[in-house]
């Protein structure tokens, strides 16, 4: 699209986006730009610097560029890039190995025309040897810093982006080419001096050298837009987008990454992007850089004014100042905006209030009493109405700055009000915003390393186990092809990841959508798939099997079972304490379809399903994949996570008593209307009975969400609570994997249905309540991914089925970070067998600190109800422990473990093999 | 930022991280930033091993009703998560676009443009049965929406 049609195009998809239609940004005027080293769309030459040339202090950077399909638009972004194989090593991420010099966006040439004219800029060589700058590591937002070395070779490129590619971003419509240059970093220098920050057009908001076009103040958000808003409310936004707010004098005072409506401060404004805009925004947007609004010429402007929001689609508080208006207030070195001072605290509000008695907020998030000396006196953690201190007050926050209070608000910290009417108005101190650590700058003890196995898949495999003998099993069926489901070519196979090899079989029925648990003898009960495949023929919905098979890797044969008492499609199989599997959810075999309500057991010891007559039953509908995990008091609890559908009725999440057919709401689960396909998991140890819920979205309704709670039904009125966000945006599909380390893994999801690749990933460490970024997977995956722990420690990714109906076949192996640190503890000698209640002994290597049990991954369709590490309490010195097994059942249900020790050092064994019986 | 503000960072959002371990109990706190997690995560053994724990005892617990299944399975679970009537099985057009999709919960399902459907589906998308379009997306009507002709 031309960057002239560009604003009018948006201004009818908000137009539509008002009226409730959710529309695309118009049709494309331009063939996309191939991907390519070399591609043709702009020519691009690089004047400067020169090839061969030596770079020190103000280094001039000059680029030609001429539009070759006038159709694609003007010239948008001229980018001079410096490229050095030291870059990829620092940040595996930066697969490039690239750093941004400088950068041209949206800015006319120093002559000729926007598609064919010259552009330039200044950088200035460092001298501390080091660099913070924008890098190749698209996927993590943000700047980085990069040593760099004092020899390898070092090159010089410019990237052209036209309008086209900002509408489409169909490939990189120019590059330049590489030119190599040597970099001095000896002081001096003889070129011209940088030049200064260009002031922003028209239309421009700019912070720091970045600049982007403002859509309007108070007008709605449409798709890709930055917009300001302005009021005493909060922004109308919704959470599909990042935002920061803005104080009187032009600084970011907060950031908020896909939530609701920022508290607008007090004079200030809040700027709100979306999509492109929001990438933006949530790259240069750091707290305490300064906005610079269109049509202003310098950094510290003056308050502007504040129009009436058009858009009020939230009550308006009616503040009662008592004390003066602060607009932020600082805790300890942490700034935040306050959204009023003893106004209502609104869903995500931090609120002052003053006076004499207590503060009128619920019990639904966190307050410090801050005396009159500013000093925080008491923290509240979800309780109502805190005593207001004699001539002091109540910080009151909800939602994420509760969150943000009780990170900060210990007692004895210091407080800060800041802003007109209050005396002391500090300039604010940048503070890190995220709740996740950074990508780490180096290091594989840091990232970890991702590999691609050397053989693809033979098959669509949508469904895996681990198998107890180190193989694993992998179930296609029909592998989600209709031709194949019509020809009945039902297949499976085993993946020996030893030597990477395939073992095919068929699969005797069509085992695509089915459910699986590993039974307590090591075998692989399969109950349900594909008895109709939808669209075959046309009208026909999903039904499922009332079939099951077992799958014994020592015969690598499947044998059948009695039927179910109802076909399911997508059911979800839970091992509880006696080793039998519960089972329910999915899509019936019944004529028509529809949901399955039967409630179904196998009894392991008559390796059959029971009937309904034995089995309560209670016509209750759970859903399609319901995640359903056993408790450590034997009743089950559903953490709120699905595929497909709607929430559940309620609060989204409860505990479920099958055998007297009880439920009882779990309250606190956020988005719960955004859990379809999200990750569940019992964080390790389970003894602790802490379950997260992570990522999510709608297939039927859109969006998707990154947020994390947690729940701990060790509590007597257990309550989700939000933990630390995903890095990133929204996500479903998100792959969770236990590790022995007693972290987890997540990894892959996409921002859409079937689409969107998120190829990041993050270790959550259950100590630090935090994700920590790790090295990405290479290979984007979303539907139809799961992941598996391997014993040797390493984890094994496989599958995705995007909307076009590809699957893709390679694994991805993921090499903690626990495999780089060093030499590993051993098991030198283990028992294959463990009773409930007794010891074993056993034999080890290394400064052995602890022992675990973690039962084999059987994911499918992020569903893995069945895995989790159970700590085991160990005594002894040196190379002879002795561990005792849990009496109870209900916490590790009998079958096959891998049974780990770990170092003092965080790194594990590799698993021994055994049965817990 | 620089290296020196980097690492202060991490330490910011370490401590962000470890008061936030607070609010989940049973979650042992207080290991320093890179200390490794299986280090200090304890389990809360006691009673839980043995079975005695009495868990989420506040949690009143009513009889289960069967409810209504139709408001729990959504439109599309039995479709596979697609839009019916196109990709043949193969291929799947999920119920909301991309640029839908981001707009999250507000956009009128089924939003789907020729554009939206060709950065996911370059070549368009069979429909199951020709003629049969639900969405009108096969003006040229050659059995495949948004083709190059539509």
């Amino acid at each position: 699209m031309k960057a002239l049609t560009r604003p009018v195009a948006k201004m009818v998809v908000a137009a539509l986006a008002l009226a409730g239609i959710g529309v695309g940004l118009g049709p494309a005027l331009a063939a996309p730009c191939p991907w390519s080293l070399t591609p043709t769309c702009v020519t691009v030459t690089q004047p400067a610097p020169a090839p061969g040339s030596t770079l020190r202090g103000a280094v001039a950077l000059e680029a030609t560029a001429r539009q070759n399909d006038a159709s694609r638009g003007n010239i948008t972004h001229v980018e001079w890039w410096l490229y050095h194989p030291s870059f990829r090593t620092q940040n595996p991420n930066n697969e490039e190995g690239k750093v941004l010099l400088a950068e041209r966006v949206n800015q006319p040439p120093v002559s000729g025309t926007l598609t064919n004219g010259t552009w330039r800029a200044t950088w200035t060589m460092p001298t501390t040897r080091s660099i913070t700058a924008r890098d190749g590591d698209y996927l993590h937002d943000g700047l980085r810093t990069y040593t760099l070395p004092v020899d390898g070779q070092y090159s010089v490129e410019t990237h052209v982006l036209d309008a086209e590619w900002d509408r489409t971003y169909g490939g990189p419509p120019g590059r330049s080419g590489l030119t190599n240059v040597a970099l001095d970093f000896g002081s001096g220098g003889t070129t011209p001096p940088p030049t200064p920050p260009p002031a922003p057009s028209g239309t421009d908001v700019r912070i720091g050298s970045a600049s982007f076009r403002l859509s309007g103040t108070n007008v709605f958000r449409a798709a890709g837009t930055l917009v300001r808003f302005t009021g005493t409310a909060t922004s109308p936004a919704n959470q599909w987008g990042f935002e920061v707010s803005v104080g009187g004098d032009g600084r970011i005072l907060a950031r908020s990454a896909y939530q609701p409506g920022m508290a607008i401060p007090a004079g200030g404004s809040v700027l709100s992007g979306h999509d492109e805009a929001a990438s933006w925004l949530q790259q240069y947007g750091v707290v305490g850089a300064t906005v610079v609004w269109p049509g202003q010429t310098g950094p510290a402007p003056t308050p502007t004014p504040t129009p009436t929001p058009t858009p009020t689609p939230t009550t308006t508080p009616t503040p009662t100042p008592t004390t003066g208006p602060a607009t932020s207030v600082t805790v300890g070195t942490a700034t935040r905006a306050l959204s009023g001072t003893n106004v209502p605290r609104q869903a995500g509000f931090l609120v002052r209030f003053t006076g004499t008695a207590t503060s009128p907020a619920n019990q639904w998030g966190v307050e410090a009493a801050v005396n009159s000396a500013g000093t925080v006196t008491a923290v509240n953690r979800f309780q109502p109405g805190m005593a207001i201190p004699a001539g002091g007050s109540v910080l009151s926050g909800h939602d994420a700055a509760a969150d943000w209070l009780a990170a900060n608000a210990v007692v004895g910290s210091r407080v800060t009000f800041n802003g007109a009417g209050t005396t002391t108005s500090p300039t604010p101190t940048p503070t890190a915003t995220p709740t996740t650590s950074p990508p780490p700058a180096t290091g594989l003890a840091l990232t970890g390393r991702w590999t691609v196995a050397s053989s693809n898949m033979p098959l669509r495999a949508m469904h895996v186990t681990q198998l107890r003998d180190g193989r694993a099993l992998l179930l296609a069926g029909s592998g989600n092809d209709p031709d194949a489901f019509a020809a009945g070519q039902f297949t499976a196979a085993v993946w020996n990841p030893a030597n990477n090899s395939f073992l095919n079989l068929t699969s005797p029925e069509d085992m695509f959508c089915s459910g699986h648990a590993t039974l307590p003898d090591g075998r692989v009960l399969i109950q349900g798939g594909t008895l109709s495949y939808a669209g075959v023929p046309t009208g026909e919905a999903f039904r499922g099997l009332k079939s099951s098979y077992i799958f014994d890797p020592a015969t690598n044969s499947f044998s059948r079972t009695n039927d179910t008492i109802e076909g399911h499609w997508y059911p979800t199989l839970t091992k509880i304490e006696n080793g039998n599997i519960w089972a329910a959810g999915g899509y019936t075999d019944k004529a028509g379809g529809g949901p399955s309500l039967s409630t179904e057991m196998f009894d392991v010891a008559s390796t059959s399903w029971l009937s309904a007559a034995q089995v309560p039953q209670t016509n209750r509908y759970w859903g399609t994949y319901p995640h359903m995990f056993l408790m450590a008091d034997r009743r089950l609890f559903y953490t709120g996570g699905h595929t497909f559908g709607n929430a559940q009725p309620g609060t989204g999440a409860s505990i479920y008593n099958w055998r007297n057919r009880t439920v009882g709401d779990i309250p606190g689960l956020r988005d719960k209307e955004l859990r379809d396909q999200a990750g569940s998991v019992l964080l390790p140890p389970a003894q602790n009975q802490t379950f997260m819920i992570a990522g999510g979205g709608s297939t039927d309704n859109g969006g998707t969400t990154n947020s994390v709670d947690l729940v701990n039904l060790n509590e007597a009125n257990p309550t989700y609570r939000p933990g630390p966000a995903l890095p990133g945006p929204g996500r479903m599909y998100l792959n969770l994997t236990t590790l022995p380390d007693r972290s987890v893994l997540g990894s892959n999801g996409g921002t859409f249905a079937r689409g969107g690749d998120l190829q990041r990933a993050a270790v959550y460490n259950p100590d630090r309540n935090a994700w920590s970024e790790v090295a990405a997977d290479p290979i984007g995956r979303n539907y139809h991914s799961g992941s598996i722990l391997l014993p040797d420690g390493r984890v094994a990714v496989f599958g995705s089925n995007p909307a076009d109906g590809s699957y893709e076949l390679r694994i991805s192996i993921y090499e903690p970070t626990y495999l780089f640190k060093g030499p590993r503890p051993t098991i030198t000698s283990a028992p294959g067998n463990a009773t409930y209640g007794q010891g074993f002994d056993l034999g080890v290597t290394g400064q052995v600190t602890s022992a675990s049990l973690t039962s084999p991954g059987s994911p499918t369709h992020q569903t893995d109800t069945n895995v989790r590490l159970v700590d085991l309490s160990i005594t002894g010195t040196g190379t002879a422990r002795r561990a005792t097994v849990p009496q109870n059942s209900a916490l590790l249900p009998p079958g096959p473990y891998m049974l780990t020790v770990l170092d003092a050092n965080g790194v594990p064994s590799v698993a021994s093999w055994i049965n817990v019986r | 930022m620089t290296a020196s503000t980097r690492t202060s960072a991490v330490f910011v959002v370490a401590g962000l991280a470890t008061a936030g371990a607070l609010l989940v109990g049973g979650i042992a706190i207080g290991a320093p930033p890179d200390e490794p997690p299986g280090k200090s995560v304890r389990a809360e053994a006691a009673g839980v091993n043995d079975g005695s724990k009495k868990q989420a005892t506040g949690v009143e617990m009513r009889p289960i009703e069967p409810g209504d299944p139709s408001e729990v399975m959504g439109e599309n679970g039995q479709y596979g998560g697609c839009t019916p009537g196109y990709g043949e099985g193969k291929q799947c057009l999920p119920p909301t676009s991309a640029a839908a999709a981001a707009m999250g919960m507000t956009a009128e399902q089924h939003a789907w443009t020729c554009p939206d459907v060709r950065r996911v589906l370059p070549d368009g998308i069979p429909l199951d049965k020709k003629g049969e379009d639900p969405l009108g997306l096969d003006r040229d009507d050659d059995g495949v929406a948004c083709s190059p002709g539509d």
